[in-house]
């Protein structure tokens, strides 16, 4: 007897009310490839608040953004920026400066390991880089110890689980079966890290196809699959298109006035582009397909 | 000449042929990129995003470390982990990076200004800097030689370099690596091998040892013979300044 499998494919709508205020959050990507927007928009539009949210290491503008609204409480991140467009991002640093946030400070090889000892159930995992550093004079979670074995000095990393994890990918088959196109960066990190994973893709494909290439599966059993092409804008989808940087920086000026004091360009942004649009379909039709279809390579 | 041009061809010139070089996106990607099209064609760059041995192509620097276009014609695509792990593994032979205050020592911070807790001025955060510092076989750094990036002793040690001299490094638990050479707008800086301090190794054409310490918040110690490096050749910026046509990163 065969039993029909249960599909995990569900909506943006849908799957971001799964987040909920105080949560711990982690969003995949880096920098300015592969968040799952289309879901952070929702969050952002249903007023999700008191979040700790895991940047990818390093994060991108998303985790700006999400701070601009007003959703966060504490940041895990080595880095939050855009380095070309900024070298951090508005809203991150005058939070920081202002002291509105907390910051759990790291750097991505204990932001990674403290992933892995959540995925593992253990109490740390130690790491080199750390040492000699001030991080474990400012983050209390890190403790550097002696190794029991040699004596040696050593960062112990405890674990870090969130909640749940966006993530942003090439493919998936209804039954959570992921594939990227490209690295897949840190993403594998956060889907064995945490409790609820959710994951948008460009496309959803049939199980079969899956099975052609199981190598490049690179995860499995995740909770919700939610289609959504172009869900990565304006940020990048590596195979797909490149990042949208007239976008980027239309979002740094409006970031850059807010924190100067003048919230009214960023009001507009939340606007048109999250409480306007009513799904993700709708905000790529504000965007424009002008627009979508221009972020091509070569 | 821009700064960023004088920084990118000296800093070029630091990197060997058939070796392994983990390159922040900017100036040092691009000294990276010019260094495989001259001297080092078989060069390999890692990249933070998880690439390993991308082909930059002319015109289409990525702006970012994790870049399709940074991606170009790589050989492999490993996780990030792996990418930070083949680094700790000594499969990397010179982590190149900037800084936005340094010390004596070769300490980077790009933590934070002032007290952590009330902070002057946030600065980016670490990413994936303190894993090359502390990582890399050999960390080479590229900045503007300002005096208030060269400061006594950084507010916030983010990147490792010698700590505080004499053998502090290894002492702390770090057994391997440390920073070599400091590749600056007025000329290159190195570190005595015993007590770890900053020195003067070579002035750029028309600088001079009193011009760097000015420009230094702190005493600079002095090589036994101090050299004057070659001023960047017609054919060093123009290779340069195609890989950059849009002045993104030149200036």
């Amino acid at each position: 007897m065969t039993l029909e499998r249960r599909s995990r494919i569900v909506d943006e709508v849908e799957a971001a009310t799964r987040v909920k205020d105080g949560m711990c959050l982690s969003i995949g990507g880096h920098i300015m490839s592969s968040h799952a927007m289309a879901l952070v928009r929702r969050i952002i539009r249903q007023g999700t608040r008191n979040l700790t949210v895991v940047g990818a290491a390093s994060a991108g503008l998303e985790v700006d953004l999400l701070i601009g609204a007003g959703c966060v409480r504490k940041v895990v991140a080595p880095y939050v920026g855009a380095e070309a467009l900024a070298p951090i991002g508005p809203f991150y640093k005058a939070a920081a400066e202002r002291g509105e946030i907390e910051t759990w400070e790291c750097d991505e090889g204990m932001y990674y390991t403290a992933l892995r000892a959540a995925a593992l159930r253990l109490p740390f995992l130690p790491t080199l880089a750390g040492l000699g550093t001030s991080l474990p004079e400012v983050n209390p979670d890190l403790k550097v110890f002696a190794d029991p074995l040699t004596g040696r000095p050593l960062v112990a990393v405890p674990p870090l689980q969130p909640d749940v994890a966006l993530i942003h990918a090439a493919y998936a088959d209804p039954y959570g079966n992921v594939q990227f196109v490209g690295s897949g960066m840190g993403d594998r990190a956060h889907h064995r890290a945490a409790t609820v994973t959710i994951v948008t893709v460009e496309r959803v494909v049939p199980n079969e196809e899956i099975r052609r290439n199981p190598i490049a599966t690179a995860l499995w059993n995740v909770d919700m699959v939610v289609r959504a092409p172009y869900g990565s804008h304006p940020f990048q989808s590596p195979g797909f298109y490149l990042h949208d940087e007239a976008h980027l920086e239309e979002y740094l000026a409006a970031a850059r006035a807010a924190v100067g004091g003048d919230r009214g360009l960023f009001d507009k942004y939340l606007e048109r582009y999250i409480f306007g649009p009513a799904n993700h379909a709708e905000y790529l039709q504000t965007v424009g397909f002008p627009r979508i279809l221009s972020l091509h390579e070569v | 000449m821009t700064a960023s041009e004088l920084l990118a061809v000296i800093a070029s010139r630091q990197l060997r042929d058939d070796t392994t070089v983990f390159a922040g996106v900017g100036v040092p990607l691009m000294a990276a990129a010019l260094a495989r099209q001259r001297h080092a064609p078989r060069l390999t760059l890692v990249i933070e995003g998880g690439i390993i041995g991308p082909e930059i192509a002319p015109g289409r620097l990525p702006i970012s470390t994790n870049e399709m276009r940074a991606g170009r014609r790589a050989t492999m695509l490993p996780a990030i982990t792996d990418a930070l792990l083949f680094a700790q593994r000594g499969f990397v032979d010179v982590g190149f990076m900037g800084g936005a205050q340094i010390d004596r020592y070769g300490n980077i911070n790009t933590t934070a200004i002032g007290d952590y807790r009330k902070p002057k001025v946030r600065l980016p955060g670490t990413g994936g800097a303190n894993d090359l510092a502390s990582l890399c076989r050999e960390v080479i750094i590229v900045t503007p030689h300002e005096k208030r990036r060269f400061v006594e002793r950084v507010d916030f040690v983010t990147s490792p370099g010698w700590l505080r001299g004499d053998g502090s490094r290894r002492a702390s638990g770090l057994l391997f690596g440390g920073v070599s050479r400091v590749v600056t707008t007025l000329g290159i800086l190195g570190f005595d091998a015993e007590s770890g301090r900053m020195r003067i190794e070579a002035t750029h054409p028309g600088v001079s040892v009193a011009d760097i310490r000015a420009n230094t918040g702190f005493e600079l110690g002095e090589a036994p013979r101090i050299e004057t490096t070659e001023p960047p050749s017609e054919d060093e910026l123009a290779m340069l300044r195609a890989l950059d046509p849009e002045r993104r990163f030149l200036g």
